[in-house]
């Protein structure tokens, strides 16, 4: 499963604002067998602007792990042995990941340069289990036949998504509006970039990205499945083309910016495909504390 | 943290007594010295459990009059020890690659360095040398090839190039095409002859190809055949001079690829630089209490 949600341009800096929402839901269910155990650990310690930090790998073993899709790591302390704090100052990342990669890592701020071990790192491990309630999938048939309106769906409207399929033409029409609105946004957050940058030449490399990403975001091919969503509970975790039988139709890859999300397809899709919804819920989401000791800092 | 040079002895005395006796060939004057202070820029101690991709890296910034012009610059560290003592060089640090500077700017140099204890707070030193390439120091060092279009598939005639024991082709695409269908017929042969197996290596051959070998229509190949690694880099130049701005290069074996964006005009020539010993200038560094991070 791929980083969920995908990387959109705000996450460039709109983030460091704090304008993104936090995903929804305390979970009430506790997993039964989830151990958790820190991996390969780099402590990156820099005189420069860029990049510094404590990272942390955590491996999951245990059997709670097998229906799981996605976990992610919801910290409450951590703190090396000299006492100092490493909690970012900006609540980091904590997006659902793939259990299958190892992705599952913690960002934190670098330990005193003479610690020798982080004393304790300490919160919640979440994990993703959508087979655990039946409203945490949702099936869309006939796809091709709903595009360019909102999708008629009693299941996503009780949990507050809105979705809507752009057919690839009606998107390629709306692209100089999309630049202008994005120009618009930018010279928006301008200052706020620069001041987060350091540097002009820096920020301006920021914009760059940013606008380099979002020209990707506008090379859409015919056979491409556009999907617009309203999820401000951010409850979406994955969308699947599937075919009649439920068996996935694998894209060529994908990438979200904001509110859209673009599966790239090489061949047209078959006029029964479906789209499948994993969406994060209460009953799907299974906590288990976790504390490590004495981490050794290498 | 500024280390003050120290002027390399370039002739060590046992060569200037042969000298003195005739049986050498005189010696080239040493490079006439110029200030240049080497100092510490950014300094990143990444620190692994795994230690794959650990180690200390220390920027180091050139600056005074002789860092004006480098078109290359390289490092050797002689002694890199933190302040508990621990022996900070790699086992395996010889002689680095020079790096090249990016248009007009003084060439980035990185030490590469193991990592420092955990309790260290400073690298008490480093020091060893650094070489600079100054082109601008030796009529020799520079070879330009006038309209180079009219002179395909065979070798540059310059003196500095014979001087340096270095031979430069700008090889025809009519050339490249024959010898790439020779090529591929040799390995098709090679692996009918082989089996299995052949097949399999002229499968992975032909992948290497696609990434290699293919040259786009814009791109210059050169073949350099030069064994004591005397030319530093080769340019695309206007008829005036000025340097044609490409999409880089790569090398593969003795060719180099200069890839380039557009169709150049039939006039263009090729600047080949020189590793000479005059336009090379030896300093010794040394810096002190380098805070680690």
């Amino acid at each position: 499963m791929r980083r969920l949600p995908g990387p959109h341009f705000s996450s460039v800096f709109f983030l460091t604002a704090g304008l993104a929402g936090q995903g929804l839901t305390e979970p009430t269910l506790f997993a039964q067998d989830l151990r958790v155990s820190a991996g390969t650990i780099e402590d990156r310690r820099t005189t420069g602007r860029f990049f510094a930090g404590l990272e942390i790998e955590l491996k999951l073993t245990g059997d709670d792990l097998a229906d799981a899709k996605a976990a992610r790591v919801v910290l409450k302390k951590a703190v090396d042995e000299t006492g100092r704090d490493l909690l970012p100052e900006r609540k980091g990342d904590e997006d659902f990941k793939s259990v299958s990669g190892s992705d599952l890592k913690l960002s934190l701020k670098n330990p005193a340069r003479g610690a020798s071990a982080v004393k304790e790192i300490s919160g919640e491990v979440q994990l993703f289990v959508p087979t655990r309630d039946p409203a945490a999938i949702v099936t869309v048939d006939r796809i091709l036949s709903r595009m360019d309106k909102p999708i008629e769906s009693p299941a996503l409207k009780a949990q507050q998504i809105g979705v809507r399929l752009v057919s690839p033409k009606v998107y390629k029409a709306g692209a100089k509006k999309r630049e202008a609105e994005l120009d618009k946004e930018m010279e928006k957050h301008k200052e706020e970039v620069k001041k987060e940058a350091g540097d002009d030449k820096t920020a301006e490399a920021l914009m760059a990205l940013v606008k380099g990403f979002a020209g990707m975001m506008g090379d859409v091919g015919d056979n491409d499945l556009i999907i617009e969503t309203k999820d401000d509970q951010k409850r979406i975790l994955e969308v699947l083309v599937v075919g009649p039988k439920g068996d996935t139709i694998d894209s060529q890859g994908s990438m979200s910016s904001g509110d859209v999300r673009i599966l790239k397809f090489s061949e047209k899709l078959p006029a029964d495909a479906k789209l499948r919804f994993l969406l994060q819920t209460r009953k799907s989401v299974v906590a288990a504390p976790f504390a490590l000791t004495n981490v050794p800092l290498p | 943290m500024t280390g003050r040079i120290r002027r390399r002895k370039v002739v060590p005395f046992a060569l200037l007594a042969l000298a003195v006796t005739g049986l050498l060939a005189p010696a080239s004057p040493p490079s006439k010295g110029a200030a240049l202070a080497v100092s510490a820029g950014e300094v990143t101690d990444r620190r692994r459990n795994d230690n794959s991709f650990a180690g200390l890296e220390i920027e180091l910034k050139l600056t005074g009059e002789a860092s004006a012009g480098a078109r290359g610059a390289r490092a050797l560290v002689e002694k890199a020890v933190d302040d508990t003592g621990r022996n900070l060089v790699k086992e395996k640090s010889g002689s680095s690659d020079f790096e090249k500077s990016a248009g007009d700017e003084t060439p980035a140099l990185k030490l590469e360095l193991r990592n420092p204890a955990r309790r260290a707070k400073v690298v008490r030193e480093v020091s060893g040398q650094v070489e600079i390439f100054l082109p601008g120091r030796d009529p020799s060092a520079q070879v330009l090839a006038a309209r180079f279009a009219s002179q395909m598939d065979r070798p540059v005639a310059a003196p500095a190039l014979k001087a340096a024991g270095a031979q430069v082709t700008v090889v025809s695409r009519k050339t490249y095409e024959a010898e790439k269908k020779k090529d591929a017929e040799r390995r098709t042969k090679e692996a009918e002859g082989a089996g299995v197996a052949g097949a399999m290596a002229n499968a992975f051959a032909g992948l290497f190809e696609g990434l290699f070998g293919d040259i786009g229509e814009n791109d210059v190949l050169v073949r350099v055949e030069d064994k004591g690694k005397k030319v530093f880099s080769i340019d695309v130049v206007e008829a005036a001079g000025k340097p044609v701005a490409g999409m880089g290069s790569m090398k593969v074996g003795d060719f180099w690829i200069l890839k380039l964006g557009e169709k150049l005009p039939a006039d263009a020539g090729l600047r080949i630089y020189l590793l000479t010993p005059k336009a090379l200038v030896s300093e010794r560094f040394a810096l002190k209490d380098v805070p680690l991070p």
